[in-house]
């Protein structure tokens, strides 16, 4: 049954964003089906009505009156909507927090006649624009952050080219993370200051670095973006390039990390040759590479993002530290894990075959594909999805910020009777979500008892991208996440191992699929 | 200061927003509630100004500067530029920067009945102004008034951009719509929406309104102030910049698809001819 009950607060005035905001927290709320805050005008009233919520609109409210909407399973509960909305409504969330006295410039002259001294511009305005704006703060000597995307490659040679003759740095096109001098840029993680230096061209490859190295008791000097296509033959690799030389000439920098999917093979030679005369130790990660190729310069070759950070760490309190095992050996789960992934493993069907992964972080489900092939090999029908892909957010927000897309998927694989596990990633830090576990896990509680209903066990495995320093709060994050079902491991390498351990205890009794991993 | 009062219903901002319709401008602290102003005051005038008597407040008028809020002409001529791709960089810019969930974002949950419904009398309208239907543009206009959140419900925004876009265009359906809406809104709206439609309606717009009419007239490429003007709507208000914005950009929809019609019209005349 549903309920439908409302609250008139005369002569209240909240802006549509503030409105909206409380009316997601309401609807965040158990039992809560529906809400809306809207002004008591006859239109407002009408669209209530063709919504069912005709009932909430009590007490013959005026234009001038806001109206509390709301559909839930009970009376209780919606009487605890209201009070919670009354409270917000009170505390008036939307202005909590904003600074009252902060000017916005508008145009980089503003910018710079309030902050003279500043040698960095962030750039995000729509892709048709963004390059005249870095053009016009490369003439100004800055250094530019370009989180725009939609940037053609002509012009991003022209700009790194020009960045290249002024000696300065143009992180991007769709640079997503950085952190410049402990300064937080983009989508980023609050981490430790430190001696290690990151060049990157993957975002959530640098978050979960620059997160693994704080959780390892690391610190990060700076982290260099160089946006997606900058190791392609066509750019060259022209801010990884400047971007090593920046870190090679930094005091506070005594080691450094490339992070990347494997180079075009002349960029890779140029990028290769520059590390070869590195008086400092270089840590590469060239996802999926030839760690042959990196041996041969002297560099430390790591195929996964674990590798890279607890390398880093270990080559930053000793250079000549002997931390590299075995080739393979970072993609093979310990006994714990071994141990672990069995018992999960208890009790799945002879049908559940497929790893479903559901990434919000493109690196990430990169990383998680490298780690299946090298555990389960590539014959498979494992399904890795990046849902920050453009197929999968045109017109909608990234998942990153909002996960709803992302429930969906993880509810609907919980009906597929092939799917021996889920592999998920949850990332926090400035820019994501401000509460992604709470925001997943009725989606995750979900899945199980949906595959519950059917006779299966569904285990999900789940990584936490973060710190304890970020806003989120990586302890709470995971909490959330275990209390809702979920498995946790430490690094999205591991959450692979794991998973990949369960489809291969699965397997052993079984004939394996046939098929490729995508 | 500037001084732009002559009506029953008065805005006090601070300077950096900008001329205002019924309007006054004052140099203070951003957000003016520091200071104890709050919405619904009253104001009374003075000798030389104007004073709030709630919180014993007087504003100095004695060094006003006049400003008005029609229509400049640069406004008037940007519309020999609205073409389908100018609207297009338009609304992508504004897209681009706009809340997510707000109209000009193009972005919210499906299940949002109010943007969903304003956004699908928006595209009648524009299929009523392209052909004239005066009659029906004008019962989608009224139907709109008072429809979205917000303290001027999204819709009502909707309105000012669209009278303001038609206002340049000198559309022959405007007087008409105009003279419709400022009747129906006193009872279909807030107080403060009202007033702003009536603003609209006898063709006062704010100062930043006109700075996008004009900026929209300019070419795309390097030094194009129309990204600007935008950025500076859409921090008008919560999500109104960017819902006035959506009325516009509706206005410049409406001048491409009469062009198109009468660059139709004329080859059929050279067909028949």
């Amino acid at each position: 049954m549903t309920v439908v009950r409302g609250s008139v607060h005369r002569n209240s005035y909240r802006d549509s964003v503030e409105l909206m905001a409380i009316a997601a927290q309401l609807e965040g709320l158990d039992g809560v089906r529906r809400a809306g805050l809207v002004m008591a005008t006859p239109a407002n009233l009408a669209v209530l009505a063709e919504a069912g919520l005709a009932d909430a609109a009590t007490g013959d409210p005026r234009p001038n009156d806001l109206v509390v909407a709301l559909a839930a399973d009970d009376d209780a509960t919606a009487t605890v909507a209201l009070e919670r909305a009354a409270s917000l409504l009170a505390a008036g969330t939307g202005d909590a927090g904003s600074p009252a006295d902060v000017q916005v410039a508008q145009t980089l002259g503003e910018g710079l006649a309030e902050l003279p001294d500043a040698n960095l511009v962030l750039v995000s305005t729509p892709g048709g624009y963004a390059t005249a704006e870095a053009i016009r703060a490369l003439k100004r000597g800055l250094n530019v952050f370009l989180f725009s995307d939609n940037v053609s490659v002509e012009d991003e040679v022209r700009l790194k080219s020009m960045a290249q003759r002024r000696g300065l740095l143009v992180m991007g096109p769709d640079c997503g993370t950085a952190i410049v001098g402990g300064v937080p840029l983009g989508f980023a993680n609050a981490v430790r200051r430190g001696p290690i230096g990151l060049v990157g061209a993957s975002g959530t490859g640098i978050q979960q670095v620059s997160s693994l190295i704080h959780g390892a008791g690391g610190g990060v000097s700076h982290a260099f973006g160089t946006g997606g296509r900058d190791l392609d033959e066509r750019v060259g690799g022209t801010t990884m390039a400047a971007a090593i030389d920046l870190l090679l000439a930094d005091a506070a920098t005594s080691v450094i990390v490339l992070i990347s999917k494997p180079p075009a093979a002349t960029v890779a030679a140029r990028i290769l040759a520059a590390i070869s005369r590195s008086p400092k130790p270089v840590v590469v990660n060239f996802l999926g590479g030839d760690a042959a190729d990196v041996d041969a310069v002297g560099a430390h070759p790591a195929p996964t993002f674990e590798a890279a950070a607890r390398i880093a760490v270990a080559l930053s309190r000793d250079p000549s530290s002997a931390l590299e095992p075995p080739n393979g050996a970072w993609t093979s789960p310990d006994e714990a894990l071994l141990a672990r992934a069995a018992d999960a493993a208890t009790g799945l069907a002879s049908t559940q075959r497929k790893i479903q992964g559901l990434y919000s972080g493109g690196s990430l489900a990169g990383e998680a594909k490298v780690v299946l092939r090298a555990m389960l090999g590539g014959e498979r029908h494992d399904r890795i999805l990046d849902l920050g892909d453009d197929e999968f957010t045109v017109g909608r927000p990234h998942p990153m910020i909002d996960p709803r897309l992302r429930n969906e998927h993880i509810v609907e694989a919980a009906s597929d009777p092939t799917v021996v596990a889920l592999l998920l990633d949850v990332v926090l830090g400035y820019g994501s979500h401000p509460d992604p576990a709470s925001a997943m896990a009725p989606a995750i509680e979900a899945a199980i008892a949906t595959a519950a209903s059917a006779g299966r066990r569904l285990p999900i495995v789940a990584s936490v991208c973060g710190t304890d320093l970020d806003p989120q709060g990586l302890a709470r994050q995971e909490g959330i996440l275990a209390a809702s079902g979920a498995i946790l491991e430490s690094s999205n390498a591991r959450a692979a191992m794991f998973a990949a351990s369960i489809a291969g205890v699965v397997s052993d009794a079984h004939t394996p699929l046939v098929g490729a991993a995508d | 200061m500037r001084r732009t009062v002559d009506d029953r219903l008065v805005v006090v901002a601070i300077d950096e927003v900008g001329g205002l319709p019924g309007g006054i401008l004052v140099r203070g602290p951003s957000d003016l509630r520091t200071i104890g102003l709050a919405p619904g005051m009253t104001m009374a005038p003075t000798v030389g100004g104007w004073a709030v008597p709630a919180v014993g407040l007087s504003i100095d008028g004695g060094s006003a500067v006049p400003w008005s809020p029609m229509l400049p002409a640069a406004a008037r001529r940007a519309v020999t530029a609205w073409d389908p791709r100018r609207t297009a960089e338009a609304r992508s810019v504004a897209a681009g920067l706009a809340h997510v969930g707000s109209l000009a974002s193009g972005r919210w949950a499906t299940d949002d009945p109010w943007s969903t419904t304003i956004a699908a009398i928006v595209r009648r309208l524009v299929i009523d102004l392209t052909y004239d239907a005066g009659g029906a543009a004008t019962r989608d206009a009224v139907g709109m008034i008072g429809m979205g959140r917000g303290l001027t419900p999204a819709a009502d925004d909707v309105l000012v951009g669209l009278l303001a876009g038609l206002d340049a265009l000198d559309h022959p359906q405007r007087a008409k719509i105009a003279a419709a809406v400022t009747a129906a809104a006193p009872t279909r709206t807030t107080s403060v929406a009202a007033a702003t439609i009536a603003h609209a309606a006898r063709g006062a717009y704010s100062e930043w309104l006109h700075d996008v009419l004009v900026a929209s007239g300019a070419p795309h490429g390097a030094g194009d102030p129309l990204p600007a003007a935008i950025a500076r709507a859409l921090s008008f208000g919560a999500t109104s910049g960017g819902d006035t914005l959506v009325g516009l950009f509706a206005a410049m929809d409406v001048a491409a698809a009469r062009a198109e019609r009468g660059a139709r019209a004329a080859r059929g005349a050279r067909v028949a001819a």
